[in-house]
């Protein structure tokens, strides 16, 4: 097991390459001048001159991409060409914001998407199963920003409940939370109620159950410990993927509440044209995508005694995953 | 005459399809004595497994649903009980082995919960330790080391996994037990071990026994009555030594025909021409007559009824209620 995971740490690195890499190039060729962008359209000649020449522009692109990779590996990702700030505590300041923002989304998408998928798949045909379905797709299809505007519409405007933006200190953060928390978790809650409810219905049809129903169980217990745990591998698996993705900002729910988080900031950046925020956020990004993934695949060891086995036996030659993904 | 445990009366299952209605099981009657054990043999898709099924009330709604009938556990309608009452009977006095044990235990429970589940859901104020160390007591019965209580079904051989499956359906020493081809998805040697296993736990616990198979050897090696099926119904009943020295009906010589022998000089072995009909679309009539050498005008008319030739010996076919000409068979047959 923990050769699988030392395994796993080093396969990150050429992903991490890669990201970096992919930004750092699309930057570099995209139209613009960083430098005016920095000292202003009116600024001389000299002083732009003076400029790229501060900031390494002039020197052949893979010299600054290495450079930049050896200031990465130091713990150096640069200082911001806009403010002069350094890049990574400023990351680090605006990324325990997401980490609230996302685990409380993800928690709400977990309350809603699991309990109504199991239910729908329990009365499969049923009117219950068709109006989930709908209510599913409807939570898929509908623009978080749109969901964002009609809850504040709805609960601060109309109701006064919760305030319509912005990220309150000590004891008014839980009041703040609930409205982006809603809007995030709604539509991760979407996909989670449909993965539970197939995989559920596919648990359902398995031999075992016949077996578990023949000992003369309840059919509440049969429900929790035959068909859920059997259910489980492809709901962590779509939830860790959801949860992935909300830290890596989500950036349309955090604009529309004004919550300072990474999203919003990276945002801003993409902007500004401000290369080294741009190449940190993505950089720290990926990081978090990753060990959120490894973390993923730690987890269906605990959930499936099959995949512990095959981590252990062969050091993690294959992903747990691909036995499910034929 | 002997107590029955167990009595079928004009069981009716149906499985409502978008395609159609399959009739799986058409009026069946079927009782199995105290102790005694009945293997009820056919061809895949005989409805032997939704029979057996409907016995315990495993037949999922939807799609599946018995129509009709009783079923009579020791005089008592099972289908007129409440699901709370029918979880008392499945696993305690009635309780099933399941065909393939590849797929019948749940892969991400360890085989010793699952046995001990069984227990603790059916003994009354029993403590865990106390279900567990019984659990373990099974687990040596069916020849396997208590040790391994802790392991998962995928370290587990086919075999062991069969004998993880009896030990489930043991375990409560039910008075029924319904075994649905117990044997089919394991090889020979490990075929033989497992009913060994079978017959002796039921020697030592007295069970009755619905043998499902379609391995007449099987039959005839642990069943005193047997039952031959064909496209839901039952079309001979009888003692063993009865069907097999004489059989009546078409279908079950047919049956007989397709074994080689070993003691006879055969170039080739007889299968039945024809296939089994769809059961969404049965034949009118007699259902067997499509594949039937005998079949008559009346064969495609009207339905047989259920005929006693000899004591316990019952046949479903024209050719013995009268109403269509034995001796002209015979001699088509000779």
């Amino acid at each position: 097991m923990h050769k699988y995971i030392i395994k796993r740490l080093l396969m990150m690195i050429p992903v991490l390459i890669g990201v970096t890499f992919l930004v750092f190039f699309i930057l570099a060729i995209s139209p613009g001048d960083p430098t005016r962008m920095i000292l202003g359209q009116q600024a001389s000649q000299e002083s732009i001159e003076a400029m790229r020449e501060e900031l390494g522009l002039n020197d052949n692109l893979f010299v600054r991409y290495f450079d930049y990779i050896v200031g990465a590996l130091h713990g150096d990702l640069g200082t911001s060409w806009k403010t002069q700030l350094e890049v990574l505590p400023q990351i680090l300041g605006y990324f325990p914001n997401t980490v609230i923002l996302s685990t409380s989304g993800i928690t709400v998408a977990i309350c809603i998407g699991v309990p109504i998928g199991i239910l729908s798949a329990k009365k499969q045909y049923t009117w219950i199963d068709n109006v989930t379905r709908v209510l599913g797709l409807v939570g898929v299809a509908m623009p978080s920003f749109w969901l964002g505007l009609l809850l504040v519409m709805l609960f601060s405007l109309h109701l006064g409940w919760f305030p319509p933006s912005g990220m309150g200190q000590g004891i008014e953060l839980l009041p703040s939370l609930v409205l982006p928390a809603l809007t995030l978790g709604t539509s991760c809650a979407a996909s989670i109620m449909r993965m539970t409810r197939s995989s559920m219905l596919e648990a359902m049809r398995q031999d075992y159950i016949d077996t578990a129903r023949s000992k003369g169980l309840k059919e509440r217990y049969i429900t929790r410990y035959h068909m859920f745990k059997n259910a489980l591998i492809p709901i962590v698996t779509v939830t860790g993927l959801q949860f992935g993705m909300l830290l890596g900002g989500s950036a349309l729910t955090e604009t529309i509440f004004s919550w300072p988080g990474l999203g919003r900031f990276m945002i801003e950046s993409i902007k500004a044209k401000d290369m080294p925020m741009v190449l940190g956020s993505a950089l720290f990004l990926a990081i978090m995508y990753s060990v959120v993934n490894l973390l993923v695949d730690i987890l269906y060891a605990y959930v499936d005694p099959r995949i512990k086995a095959q981590y252990r036996s062969m050091g993690g030659k294959k992903r747990g995953r691909k036995i499910f993904a034929k | 005459m002997e107590k029955n445990i167990l009595e079928v009366k004009d069981l009716v299952v149906r499985y409502e399809t978008e395609d159609g209605i399959v009739r799986a099981v058409n009026s069946v009657n079927l009782s199995i004595g105290q102790g005694a054990a009945v293997g009820l043999v056919g061809e895949t898709g005989a409805g032997k497994t939704t029979l057996a099924k409907s016995i315990l009330r495993l037949i999922q709604w939807p799609p599946g649903r018995i129509a009709e009938g009783e079923i009579l556990y020791n005089g008592l309608d099972l289908l007129s009980l409440s699901e709370e009452e029918m979880c008392k009977i499945r696993g305690n006095d009635i309780s099933m082995i399941f065909q393939d044990p590849m797929t019948a235990l749940n892969p991400v429970l360890t085989v010793g919960k699952q046995i001990s589940e069984v227990i603790s859901a059916h003994e009354q104020n029993i403590t865990q330790e106390e279900a567990d160390e019984k659990m373990r007591q099974i687990l040596a019965t069916v020849g396997i080391d208590p040790k391994r209580a802790e392991e998962y079904p995928h370290q587990f051989s086919g075999g062991m996994k069969q004998r993880v499956v009896i030990a489930i359906a043991l375990a409560c020493n039910p008075n029924l037990l319904i075994a649905d081809e117990p044997t089919t998805a394991l090889d020979v040697t490990i075929q033989a071990q497992v009913l060994d296993l079978i017959r002796q736990l039921r020697d030592q616990l007295g069970t009755s026994m619905l043998l499902i198979t379609h391995d007449l050897g099987v039959v005839a090696q642990n069943c005193e009555y047997v039952a031959i099926m064909y496209a839901g119904e039952i079309i001979e009943y009888g003692k063993i030594h009865d069907v097999f020295k004489n059989s009546l009906h078409p279908y079950t010589v047919g049956l007989f025909e397709s074994i080689p022998k070993l003691n006879e000089e055969v170039d080739r072995l007889h299968p039945i021409d024809g296939l089994m009909p769809d059961p969404a679309n049965l034949p009118k009539g007699c259902k067997f007559h499509p594949r039937c050498r005998y079949a008559e005008a009346i064969c495609r008319e009207e339905e047989p009824e259920m005929v006693e030739i000899e004591e316990g010996h019952t046949v479903c076919c024209h050719r013995y209620t009268g109403k269509c000409g034995l001796a002209e068979g015979d001699k088509a047959n000779g």
